[in-house]
Formats: structure tokens, C-alpha cells, sequence
């Protein structure tokens, strides 16, 4: 693997050091902005970090359903933010807003800055229950076409067909990472599932049914990103930032349900940064212990092991089937159950996982000797990832 | 309002003025792109392949060849409860295009890639603007 021509400075200079997250529920009864804050405030204290060394905030929201980083600086009283901003995407945002962080980190503008996602994704603003603005959805809803897991059933349907797969391809990715969540106590669904029960759980946007989809939850989750050099002296074990991508290429469309000018459906964003991120890193697919797999929907981890070589064409399937990505499995894949079961926080806590997983605090789910993860953020047309390595401290 | 109107969202406005009037006249209009001959229709001010403004539009013939598609069990819009369920699927019109709509008269099992389909244009107003049908006379 060759590095990529001109590496990106934050890469090896800065870390994640700390995680907060709320519980995860059906019902917070509880704002948005109440939940933001805890989750700052609490990764903050898991780094060991006094809030007034805090000065940036990063957050992503969809359809306006959180809370302005600007508006969590004022109710953590940060005394002196020079870093806060906030953008409108969904689930490519999360890596792509720790390299922000990182970029901000390495040129001075923010010393330790806070990445978040909250919402009342469950009691709230629900998945397919707000009307998305802007063109593209004109071209959807008239034929019925208005949700996101509609949107993502058309790519795993193409897929299937294409891989000469069928349900229970979709089905391996379910009951693999249910096994997982089984000892996460975050997670929102922890009973086992067997693939019979898998294939009797109801259609919702065939070929998808309700196991295929994530769960929508309350709850908020913050990192803590910082430089490689005050990490050292947190609480935790430095995870530093090895390699980095965001991307998407020509034709990506005007919003998450757009893919009409996307030609290839089988294809995610994923194969695209694959040289870029593993170029970054100095590293090949070969090279990590684990993955943090951004999954919306069962669909996307098949696609992802692909695009980022993981797996061969078509042979994602049959790699989770072997036990490979399972607990004891050569390459663990969404150690928290992933966003299937652990809860929809469009993937904030899928990176928080991987922080736990690099500083062996995942509890029970702890892979041993793991030193090196990839996360991705996002399942379609564009999308962000990292890889991450621990530096073990004596 | 109809409820397919109402389902527009957005209404219509500058940027899709052009194509839901020709599609309430029987007609999909496709953009196609002079400089690189591109076709796309949901309209764009320039070309999303090689960022020409110089485009024309064209009316698709209806004829299309489904690349994929999703059978909605759970409607997500209560106004959709009553239809479900229902195929949307993703067709590449014979012009090089892909639209989105509705997919009928057919069963779900019999639905498969490539299947040629030709589209339909129901008036009232109570169904989707454009419904895909088997294409009988392709032969396929």
C-alpha cells in the first residue's frame, strides 16, 4: 500500500480520548438539549478533561431534529469556544466530523473539541416521518416513495440480484451482530435472534423487514477529539487518528434519496475513499483487527466489508456466516451490535464503540489484543471513515 | 388537493414546473445534456456528467427495463396506509435515464431485472402521477 501523495497532517497527531452517551430509550422524556449537554459533559469527564479546556463543538443534524453546537457551548458555560459549527447531514457525518475536529485540532483553531449527535429519534422526530426539503423528494413522494428504508431496500435489492444472494444474506448480517449485542447493556435490543426468527420478523420495505432495520432511539453521544499529545496525559489510552476519508464521486445526487443519476446500486461510497482512507493510513484492509461498520440497515455492512476489501464481490455473506466477523471471529464486525440493535444515533456511537473497543473498555464484548479498527459513517452515496490505532501507555 | 399533489411537497416550482406538466399531459420529459449527451430527469441547471448548461429536453418514449425495486408493506405516511402494498421501483427509460415510480400489473413474484415495462399516466387524482405496467408488446 502507498501512502497517498500528500498525507493529511492531523493523521498520527491527534486521537480520540474520551465518550460520553445517555441512555438509550424509547422515550427520553427528556430534550434534545438536555441530552446533548449530558453526553458532552460526560465525555469531557471520561477524558479526565475540565469542561473549561473544552473550546470546539462539532455536531450534525437531519431536518433539524437536535440541538446547535453554539447552544450546548452556552449550557456547558465553555469559557472560551473558538470552534463551533454545525452541519445538516445524516450518516456520513460522524468520521467525517472527528477528521474536522482533527484538522481544526492540528492547525491550531481548537485544542479539544467535542463531536455530537443527539436526538429523540424514537419519541420525536421519527425515520420517514418529517417531508425532506428541496427537489429531489418532488420526485419521490408522488409514487409513495418517502423513506429512508425504502430508499436503501432499492440498493440491497439490486445487490442481491447482482451477488446472487437472497434474504438470508441480509438475514447473516442481523443475527451476527444481534450476538454481539446480547452482552452490551446500551444496546435497545439484546435478546439472541436466530435466522429462523430473523425470516419471520414482518416485511416493512421488502426485501427489508423490521430485523434489517435500525432502531430508533432517544439518547446523544459525544466524543472527545484532541491532540496525540494531550491525549497522553488523559485518562484513557490514546486512540489515535491513523487514516481518514470522506468522499463520494461524480453523479452523487441531491439528498440521501437520491440515486438516480448513481449508476451502479451495488456500489456504496465505501469502494470510493477505499484508496484514499487506506492510502492515509499506510495500512491495507489486511492490516485491522475490527470494524465499526456504519449499518442503518443490515445491507450496508455487506456493502461496506466489500467496498473497503474486506470481502470479496459477493462474498460478504458468507464471510459473516463463517463466523469471521462474530464474536472470537478473525475480523470483529459492530462489537456493540451495531446500529441494528444498540440504537439509531446515526452512527455517533458507532465510532464511540470503537473508542471503547481500542481502550479495551467494551466490558465482556472487549476484543483481546486488538490493536487497529476501521469505522465507517454513512451507507450510500457519499461517506466518511477513520482508522484508528491504540497506543498502549505503560 | 389531491393527494398525489399533496405528496409533491415541494409543489410545484421552477426547477420540476416543467416536467410534472408534461407528465399530467402524457408525457416524461428527459433532459438531455448537447455537449456529452447525458440524459437525466430530475431537472438540473447543468449537466451532472460533464457540467455543460447547454441542455435540451426530450420526451421519453415510456418504454424502460426495471433495474430494482421495493414492495412498501409499512407505510411510513398515513396517507399511503390504504395502498400498501405497493412496488416503487427504479426504471432506466429507453433514453438512458432513471426514474423513479410506481410499478403495477404484475405479480411481486413475477417482478425481476430487466423486465421491460412501459408507463402509464392515471388522471385521477387519487393515484400516483406515473404507474409502470408490463409492457406486453416488447415480446420480452
Amino acid at each position: 500500500v502507498t501512502r497517498a501523495k500528500k498525507r493529511l497532517s492531523f493523521l498520527g497527531q491527534t486521537a480520540l480520548a474520551g465518550v460520553g452517551m445517555t441512555t438509550l430509550t424509547k422515550a427520553s422524556g427528556r430534550s434534545v438539549m438536555s441530552l446533548a449537554t449530558e453526553a458532552c459533559r460526560s465525555a469531557a469527564e471520561d477524558a479526565g478533561v475540565d469542561l473549561s479546556e473544552i473550546d470546539g463543538i462539532l455536531s450534525f443534524s437531519f431536518n433539524n431534529d437536535s440541538v446547535s453546537s453554539q447552544a450546548v457551548a452556552t449550557a456547558l458555560a465553555l469559557p472560551e469556544p473558538r470552534y463551533l459549527s454545525d452541519v445538516s447531514l445524516g450518516g456520513q457525518a460522524p468520521s467525517f466530523l472527528v477528521m474536522q475536529a482533527a484538522a481544526a485540532i492540528e492547525t491550531g483553531m481548537a485544542k479539544n473539541v467535542l463531536v455530537f449527535r443527539a436526538l429523540n429519534g424514537r419519541s420525536g422526530q421519527r425515520v420517514g416521518s418529517t417531508r425532506a426539503p428541496g427537489l429531489a423528494p418532488s420526485f419521490r413522494y408522488p409514487f409513495g416513495f418517502t423513506a429512508y428504508p425504502q430508499f436503501i431496500a432499492m440498493w440491497a435489492r439490486r445487490f442481491l440480484i447482482e451477488t446472487d444472494g437472497d434474504e438470508r444474506d441480509l438475514g447473516a448480517v442481523a443475527v451476527a451482530q444481534r450476538a454481539w449485542a446480547v452482552d452490551n447493556e446500551r444496546a435497545i435490543r439484546r435478546a439472541p435472534l436466530s435466522l429462523e426468527q430473523y425470516l419471520e420478523s414482518p416485511m416493512i420495505a421488502d426485501p427489508f423487514r423490521a430485523a434489517d432495520c435500525t432502531t430508533e432511539a432517544d439518547g446523544a453521544c459525544a466524543v472527545l477529539v484532541t491532540s496525540r499529545e494531550r491525549a497522553a496525559d488523559m485518562a484513557h489510552d490514546p486512540v489515535i487518528i491513523e487514516g481518514a476519508a470522506y468522499g463520494t464521486s461524480k453523479r452523487s445526487g441531491l439528498d440521501a434519496g437520491d440515486a438516480l443519476l448513481w449508476e451502479d446500486m451495488t456500489r456504496n461510497y465505501t469502494g470510493i475513499i477505499a484508496e484514499d482512507l487506506w492510502g492515509s493510513a499506510g495500512m491495507g484492509p489486511g492490516d485491522v483487527d475490527m470494524a465499526q461498520l456504519y449499518d442503518c440497515f443490515s445491507s450496508s455492512v455487506l456493502l461496506a466489508l466489500e467496498g473497503l476489501g474486506l470481502a470479496e464481490r459477493g462474498g460478504a455473506a458468507d464471510l459473516i456466516r463463517s463466523g469471521h466477523t462474530s464474536p472470537g471471529g478473525a475480523l470483529p464486525v459492530n462489537t456493540n451490535g451495531g446500529l441494528l440493535s444498540e440504537g439509531y444515533l446515526h452512527g455517533m456511537n458507532t465510532v464511540a464503540e470503537a473508542i471503547y473497543q481500542m481502550q479495551g473498555r467494551a466490558g465482556t464484548r472487549t476484543v483481546q489484543d486488538a490493536e487497529t479498527c476501521v469505522v465507517t459513517s454513512g451507507a450510500l452515496t457519499d461517506g466518511s471513515a477513520l482508522v484508528l490505532s491504540r497506543e498502549r501507555r505503560i | 388537493m389531491s393527494s398525489a399533489a399533496d405528496l409533491l411537497v415541494t409543489g410545484l416550482d421552477p426547477d420540476n414546473d416543467a416536467f410534472w406538466t408534461g407528465v399530467s399531459g402524457g408525457r416524461i420529459p428527459v433532459e438531455r445534456c448537447t455537449a456529452c449527451d447525458s440524459r437525466f430527469v430530475l431537472p438540473l441547471p447543468s449537466c451532472p456528467t460533464c457540467g455543460s448548461p447547454a441542455l435540451e429536453t426530450l420526451d421519453s418514449s415510456g418504454g424502460g427495463s426495471l433495474y430494482t425495486w421495493v414492495v412498501v408493506h409499512y407505510a411510513f405516511d398515513e396517507q399511503l396506509a390504504k395502498e400498501v402494498p405497493y412496488v416503487i421501483g427504479a426504471i432506466e427509460l429507453d433514453e438512458g435515464a432513471r426514474i423513479f415510480a410506481r410499478v403495477e400489473g404484475i405479480a411481486r413474484d413475477a417482478l425481476a431485472p430487466d423486465l421491460r415495462l412501459v408507463a402509464t399516466f392515471p388522471q385521477d387524482a387519487d393515484r400516483p402521477p406515473i404507474v409502470f405496467v408490463p409492457d406486453e408488446g416488447s415480446g420480452s
